[in-house]
């Protein structure tokens, strides 16, 4: 229950923190540690152990992505 | 320091200033600042970015501004937003100058995104996979079988070239299935989503389970049920799933 909830705020804090309107750079502020503190949250809410695994199937996701774009883009 | 800046949360298809009152990161009060047909979502704060130290600071920050894209959703019909920490300098005019133009500047990019999101939300979708059930299966298929009858008897060498056919043809078979499934399910969630984009990397929080996808897709409410009918439908084949939002539209910008 506890990973089930603490997936929903990964994807929470994943979308918020890298996807939005783009504004004019000269008009903001720019964040340059925010990757930062998302990836210190991350680390907080997944175990070790997912983190390792998290390694493993990020190169298998990377292969596969290719292959998964042409299908959902055909 | 002066609140001399603006915390832009997002924006939403309203030609007016507004007072909206609703309290924001901190409690901070949010309005809504026009230009042209569309608003600006904001509150006052100092001309520098957000840091929190701990990352449940971080959370609570990120939380109360997906707060306020949520209510905008239930009180706008739909919103455009923004990144956490998204803060309008003043730049020499004032910050409400600056964001007024902007969104005058950009009111047909705007148009188009606002007609895509209106009344949508985002949800995640995590679709897993059941690898050990699916070698098992792969390892019951007939051409295996034979394959493995043809180890009898035979030593060394050959024995061995064999075996490590079986693994091949195993190998196989599970990529073969598993093709096969993102196919069939990224073709049944299209026919009902309004646009549907792969997440490049996701994490895995459930070490049980091997991750066969990860979609953000656009979906209007009342059709969300049809996407848990087809994922129930799915878990014959071996497949299980985690839905997450619903969200502000942060995808499909």
């Amino acid at each position: 229950m506890e990973q089930k909830s603490n997936i929903g705020i990964v994807e929470l804090i994943d979308r918020t923190l890298n996807k939005g309107v783009i504004l004019n750079a000269d008009l903001i502020i720019t964040v340059a540690d925010v990757p930062l503190l998302a990836a210190n949250l991350r680390l907080a809410l997944a175990s070790v152990e997912t983190m390792l695994k998290y390694g493993v199937m990020e190169d298998l996701i990377s292969s596969n992505n290719k292959e998964t774009k042409s299908l959902l883009y055909a | 320091m002066p609140n001399n800046a603006l915390y832009m949360y997002g924006v939403v298809r309203c030609g007016f200033d507004l007072n909206w009152k609703e309290n924001g990161i901190n409690g901070e009060n949010v309005y809504a600042i026009s230009g042209g047909k569309f608003s600006a979502l904001v509150h006052d704060c100092e001309e520098k970015p957000y840091a929190p130290k701990e990352p449940n600071e971080v959370k609570e920050l990120i939380i109360a501004h997906s707060k306020i894209l949520n209510r905008a959703i239930e009180d706008f019909g739909g919103v455009i937003p923004s990144n956490f920490n998204t803060i309008i300098k003043n730049n020499g005019n004032l910050s409400k100058n600056n964001l007024k133009k902007w969104l005058k500047d950009e009111q047909e990019r705007l148009e188009r995104t606002w007609n895509k999101v209106r009344g949508k939300r985002e949800y995640g979708l995590r679709i897993y996979y059941e690898k050990d059930k699916f070698i098992q299966e792969a390892s019951e298929n007939n051409r295996v079988r034979k394959i493995k009858e043809s180890i009898n008897g035979k030593e060394g060498g050959l024995s061995y070239l064999l075996q490590c056919k079986v693994k091949s043809k195993i190998k196989d078979l599970v990529q073969e299935k598993i093709i096969r499934l993102k196919q069939e399910v990224c073709n049944n969630i299209k026919n009902i989503t309004e646009n549907t984009v792969i997440n490049p990397s996701s994490i895995l929080l459930d070490e049980e389970k091997d991750l066969l996808l990860s979609l953000s897709v656009l979906i209007e409410e009342e059709k969300v049920s049809g996407i848990k009918e087809i994922l129930e439908k799915s878990k014959e084949e071996g497949l299980s799933f985690h839905l997450a939002g619903p969200f502000a539209p942060h995808s499909f910008i």
